[in-house]
């Protein structure tokens, strides 16, 4: 079984993450909300393996891992086009850009 | 058993500590280090689940690869400086979310026993990881280390 306080970890800091996305208006810090939620649902395939009895939580977990990574490689080149446009970092400022 | 709690304690919240001070953040390089101690933090807390393997390769990854990525993208371009968030609107959020999901686990019942330790990766890699799982915490604290260094170093260069 699961100790309590391990998922209790694993919710807060996915809780912390959807509230960081949900209440932030900085792209590249939506970004990095998401990556500490995606973090925490790893967290929680770890602990949940146990009561599974499978093993299929590391094809999960390096799955996991790779789509946290390649999706900051692409969101970061994002991020460089942006500035150098000068295009606005504040989301609820980007249906202003009229291209 | 009670200094293994006390010892997950530590690194929980130290990691619920982290994630919150991205709230708190106004650079986005504060934000990106403060991101890379979150990944430490659950790194420690993969060790004492018993889990060396994945605890190596989540520093690997996600400190060596995402978190560094992350600041050298962002310090390469302008550092964008503002207040992103609404710190009280995501603290309120975060607690109503934590007690949503938390509280149907806790009033099922059905966890709370110990922890049978069967790591993932015992039959490929235990006799080999658990002895020398030190040599890959120090140099990736010394590499992180160099990584602070630099940034501190540049941030003094750029004025």
């Amino acid at each position: 079984m699961i100790q309590l306080y391990m998922l209790a970890l694993a919710f807060a800091v996915f809780s912390i993450g959807i509230a960081g996305v949900a209440s932030t208006r900085h792209f590249l810090v939506m970004v990095v909300f998401v990556e500490v939620a995606l973090s925490a649902a790893a967290l929680l395939a770890v602990l949940f393996f146990d009561v599974s009895g499978s093993s299929y939580a590391i094809p999960l977990l390096f799955s996991i891992w790779g789509i946290a990574a390649a999706e900051v490689m692409a969101l970061i080149a994002f991020y460089r086009y942006m500035v150098k446009e000068e295009v606005s970092l504040d989301v609820s400022k980007l249906s202003r850009f009229r291209g | 058993m009670a200094l293994d709690i006390v010892v997950f304690a530590l690194w929980a919240l130290a990691s619920v500590a982290f994630a919150s001070l991205i709230f708190y953040f106004k650079d986005i390089m504060h934000v990106a280090i403060a991101l890379a101690f979150l990944f430490l933090s659950l790194s420690a807390v993969y060790l004492i689940l018993g889990q060396p393997l994945l605890a190596v390769v989540q520093v690997f990854i996600m400190v060596g690869g995402v978190s560094t990525y992350l600041m050298v993208g962002s310090a390469s371009a302008v550092v964008s400086r503002f207040k992103h968030s609404n710190v009280l609107a995501g603290a309120i959020l975060s607690l109503v979310l934590f007690g949503m999901l938390f509280y149907p686990v806790v009033s099922s019942g059905a966890f709370g026993g110990s922890f049978p330790l069967t790591p993932l990766t015992a039959s490929a890699t235990e006799a080999a990881m658990e002895s020398g799982i030190a040599p890959f915490y120090l140099l990736a604290t010394l590499l992180f280390g160099i990584s602070i260094g630099s940034i501190v170093l540049f941030k003094k260069a750029m004025r």
